[in-house]
């Protein structure tokens, strides 16, 4: 009797940022977003909310999911911090 | 010891006469064996030198036997002798040291020989016993370094008093668990100072009484991260701290650049005229500016699905425009469609050599003029090429101003308005961009 495959319940993601080390973040299948988001700037000792982050081009807002954007282990996430330039 | 020396004389003066006559001997011969090819005459003579050399040869015999006589004597001199009877006792002990000293060379000599014989063998079973490096190392050059390393013995010895520290362990990548994960309570940000709102200046009289009115509020508040204006959708946001920038005429943020350029972009389709209940093409449209790290950055899978949101959207229109930000300098490169032109924009423009900010944005217009070619190859004959061309009379900073983010927003503007290009930009028009983007965002 083949063993029943178990349904993955969490995912991990890769958190990238220009001249930053990659963050590999574990999460829930159901977890809003906004934790990954708070757990990055935690680590990184960054303000969060000066910090976006993308996922296939498009933002990710705060109440989304893992499993609402489709993601897959592996997967990339972008984040931009906001640069001043004159 | 008188004795000695005469003994010695006597001895050398009988070697010398005994040198002689075999001298004269040799001579004699010579001259003789001359004689003798000459004629049978002188055998007879020949005979009689024949005995004289015999007796002459006993001689040498009795001498050298006196000699060895003697050379017994002088060994037995270093010993002290009373009587003649001790003579052979004293022989005796002679002979003893001798025997003993022979033995120590011999058993020093015997030592050595074991020592050779110890070497040679290690020297047979080292290259065979010792692993490839150490035979390596013996064929390399020595190397000083080596050396230093093999009696390097720092590790060994450590003070007590010094604390040393422990060397770094290489991490693998980790993984935070958000299960697990305790530090969850946002930290709150370090308070950043807002600057004082001194008194009246040529920016701040061009602002208008009501956004003059919230910024003292927000001033009176004191957070410099409070948003003062945000899209849900795009979240998109604008910060005091940024309200700030625009008023004490500071660099501009990248929050802003993208912020404003939403806002050109609604004004824009809003303006468009519709022909139909379907929603207005655009004329100009303006990217966002990680537009170009996505493409210099990422893998092509992901920056054909960020292409295909981003550059499907704006097919239609005929002005592309590209906020470049490279080395915390604004830039803007436009992509004029239907002339298949490239025009860069730089507002601190280079006055020799080639401009390296036009040279960050190579790549972008290679994947832009590439993607549209293979976009738009059935609807239309528009073949985009790489070529750029920097425009020579763009507009200018003016010298120890950071108002290139300005500048750039004053030249997407007219693109977005219709409007023509001016070659020159003052600083009050500066200041007066930067009002309208305050009432902008206060509104």
């Amino acid at each position: 009797m083949p063993e029943p495959k178990k349904e993955k319940t969490h995912v991990t993601v890769k958190v990238q940022r220009q001249h930053a080390v990659d963050v590999f973040i574990r999460v829930r299948l159901d977890l809003p977003l906004r934790e990954l988001k708070l757990a990055y700037c935690n680590r990184l000792g960054l303000d969060c909310d000066a910090v976006r982050f993308t996922y296939n081009g498009s933002r990710i807002h705060d109440h989304e999911t893992v499993s609402d954007l489709k993601m897959e282990d592996g997967d990339v996430v972008d984040a931009w911090y906001d640069v001043l330039s004159g | 010891m008188e004795i000695r020396q005469k003994n010695e004389e006597a001895l050398q003066s009988h070697k010398d006469e005994i040198e002689k006559l075999n001298s004269k001997l040799e001579e004699a011969q010579g001259t003789k064996q001359g004689q003798i090819i000459a004629g049978n005459k002188k055998d007879v003579y020949i005979d009689t030198l024949r005995k004289k050399i015999r007796i002459l040869e006993e001689l040498n015999m009795e001498f050298e036997a006196k000699i060895e006589d003697y050379e017994v004597h002088q060994i037995t001199q270093n010993y002290h002798i009373e009587t003649e009877s001790e003579v052979h006792q004293v022989t005796q002990q002679a002979t003893a040291d001798k025997i003993k000293r022979l033995q120590k060379e011999k058993e020093e000599l015997e030592n050595e020989l074991l020592s050779i014989i110890v070497h040679q063998v290690t020297q047979d079973y080292a290259p065979k016993t010792d692993a490839k490096g150490k035979a390596k190392k013996q064929e390399s050059p020595t190397s000083r370094i080596l050396r230093v390393k093999e009696r390097d013995d720092r590790k060994k010895v450590q003070c007590e008093d010094f604390v040393y520290l422990q060397p770094s362990k290489r991490r693998s990548p980790q993984i935070i668990d958000l299960e697990t994960y305790q530090v969850y309570q946002e930290k709150e940000s370090k308070a950043r100072k807002l600057k004082r709102l001194g008194g009246q200046t040529d920016m701040t009289e061009l602002i208008n009484s009501n956004a003059w009115a919230k910024i003292q509020q927000l001033w009176k508040e004191g957070k410099a991260n409070a948003a003062v204006w945000h899209v849900a959708s795009q979240i998109l946001c604008v910060e005091v701290s940024d309200i700030q920038n625009l008023l004490f005429e500071d660099p501009l943020s990248s929050r802003v650049m993208d912020s404003y350029a939403y806002v050109l972009m609604q004004d824009h389709l809003g303006a468009q005229p519709r022909f139909d209940l379907s929603t207005p093409q655009p004329k100009s449209f303006i990217f966002p500016h990680y537009l170009r790290l996505v493409i210099e950055n990422k893998s092509a899978k992901q920056v054909n699905q960020t292409l295909q949101k981003q550059v499907d959207k704006a097919l239609p229109a005929r002005f592309f425009l590209f906020p470049i930000l490279f080395q915390a300098h604004w830039t803007l490169l436009v992509l004029d469609k239907e002339q298949c032109k490239w025009k860069f924009y730089n507002p601190l423009r280079v006055r020799h050599g080639t401009d390296g900010y036009c040279g960050a944005t190579d790549n972008l217009r290679k994947v832009i003029a590439e993607y549209i070619n293979s976009q738009t190859r059935q609807m239309l004959n528009i073949k985009i090429t790489e070529e750029v061309e920097i425009v020579k009379n763009s507009p200018q900073q003016s010298s120890g101003s950071v108002d290139c983010g300005i500048v750039v927003i004053s030249i997407m503007k007219k693109y977005m308005m219709n409007e023509s290009q001016t070659s020159v930009i003052t600083t009050d028009e500066c200041r007066q961009i930067r009002a309208d983007l305050i009432h902008t965002f206060l509104k």
